[in-house]
């Protein structure tokens, strides 16, 4: 049996509405719906509705979606965060043409001009889709999908 | 197949139903109206697999041919659709979880039933996704982060041992475990024989489980109750051990054109209590899907 978790309420409800803002310019009113929490004991912050609160009936594994494994500046927010939220951006989105497509799920490095960007944690989409965060510094972005996720892709150029 | 003959009596067809048990299943994907439109989504479904149908009975979900690997698709890996039995989906619906309600699913992993009634909440609610095996609740939450889903809690415990919430349930769904020979058709199928102390065992847990979650739900609240096998003993045999008291079985509408039949009141010996007539159960043959059984208690 796992031990179970504790969930507090962040003590600063408008830091990641504010980094957000501030790194990829989306409006703070797009999580006016939700609030943060922190996992006690450790530094993650995840989102949940705004009026949920964590049951215990039991053994508590998660609350809601985990945002960042630490507080901004220094965490960069998870894919699966970006995922839902990104579609608020305005500012740090790289979109991918197929080929960079490729070379992105198989975790190649890849070079791109694009003068609007600034070093830094990204939004990667490919047309509408948002495939989540990935590191740009110096020119180059770097997927930070972990091996077994794009594993199971084809490995033929995937499409879609 | 051999598991399958004591169901002669019960099936209206029983060539056709072990035929269709021993074909592979079609593959079932639906959209995630979270991440994109559903129309979006369906255009690029039908890009990549031109031959995938729309189901008739929902307009969030497609069947594609058996041997296609939707789970290979990029679309699958950032969650933009979801593969799942078309009878799995249809119990997840009759659940009819709302906005803002709170939904327990007492049994979830591998959570294709929960991240179903999280989007039919529209990600608005609170839902309570327990698991009792310890192994399975990384699929359950790595299903649910790839779906982008921020109602669920993740719950580890032996459903019995629960506790009673202060503020009870609004709806709850057992998806019981159980003997699976509605399987049949996954490759990964059991396919020995099953021991009446077996079915006994199960079916012990299966009423000990519905009895808590009749504990747990408010006065007119809803109990789903659902398991992928056809033994009756694991189907209207544990409704028949509910009080008609604490609950009645509620006529289930189902969506045409899917066709099911009505829980038998009658098993060998045993007569069971009339309104298990109002259970669903979906042969193989009928939808060309898996073996399902579907109950929607009331608690009164």
């Amino acid at each position: 049996m796992r031990n179970s978790v504790e969930f507090r309420l962040h003590p600063n409800q408008d830091l990641v509405p504010a980094w957000c803002h501030w790194r990829f310019d989306m409006n703070p009113n797009t999580f006016r719906d939700y609030r943060f929490w922190q996992k006690v004991g450790q530094t993650e912050v995840w989102i949940a509705p705004r009026e949920n609160e964590p049951f215990v009936l039991g053994c508590l594994v998660s609350f809601g979606m985990m945002v960042m494994r630490r507080d901004p500046p220094r965490g960069k927010p998870t894919s699966i965060f970006l995922q839902r939220f990104g579609a608020h951006a305005r500012r740090n989105i790289i979109d991918l043409n197929r080929g960079q497509l490729a070379d992105y799920v198989r975790r190649k490095a890849i070079q791109i001009e694009q003068p609007d960007l600034s070093d830094g944690d990204c939004i990667v989409t490919y047309g509408r889709q948002i495939l989540g965060c990935a590191r740009y510094a110096d020119g180059h972005l770097n997927n930070a999908w972990p091996k077994h996720v794009t594993s199971v892709l084809p490995d033929r150029s995937p499409i879609l | 197949m051999q598991k399958l003959t004591r169901y002669q009596a019960l099936v209206d067809d029983y060539t056709a139903f072990i035929e269709a048990s021993a074909k592979p299943l079609p593959r079932v994907v639906w959209a995630n109206p979270l991440k994109r439109s559903v129309q979006e989504i369906e255009a690029d479904i039908m890009q990549l697999c031109p031959q995938a149908k729309r189901l008739g009975w929902t307009s969030n979900g497609w069947r594609l041919p058996s041997d296609s690997q939707p789970g290979r698709w990029l679309l699958h890996l950032i969650g933009e659709v979801y593969v799942q039995e078309e009878a799995s989906i249809l119990a997840a619906d009759l659940v009819g979880a709302q906005p803002g309600e709170r939904v327990l699913d007492m049994c979830a992993a591998p959570g294709g039933k929960t991240v179903r009634m999280a989007i039919g909440m529209k990600d608005q609610g609170q839902l309570l996704a327990n698991e009792k095996k310890h192994g399975r609740i990384g699929g359950l939450r790595w299903n649910l982060n790839r779906l982008g889903i921020t109602c669920v809690t993740v719950n580890h415990d032996d459903g019995l041992r629960l506790k009673r919430p202060l503020k009870p349930f609004d709806r709850i769904l057992v998806d019981a475990p159980c003997t699976c020979e509605g399987t049949s058709r996954k490759a990964q199928a059991r396919s020995q024989l099953i021991t009446e102390k077996e079915r006994d065992t199960v079916a012990q847990v299966q009423v000990a489980l519905l009895r808590k979650a009749l504990d747990m739900v408010k006065p007119g609240g809803f109990v789903v109750y659902s398991t992928c096998t056809y033994a009756p003993e694991e189907n209207e045999g544990v409704l028949d051990r509910i009080s008609t008291e604490q609950a009645i079985i509620d006529p289930i509408h189902v969506p045409p054109p899917l066709k099911t039949e009505a829980g038998t009141t009658q098993w060998g010996s045993h007569r069971y209590r009339d309104d298990v007539c109002n259970a669903i159960r979906l042969w193989p043959h009928h939808n060309d899907t898996g073996g399902f059984f579907i109950a929607k208690l009331r608690r009164i």
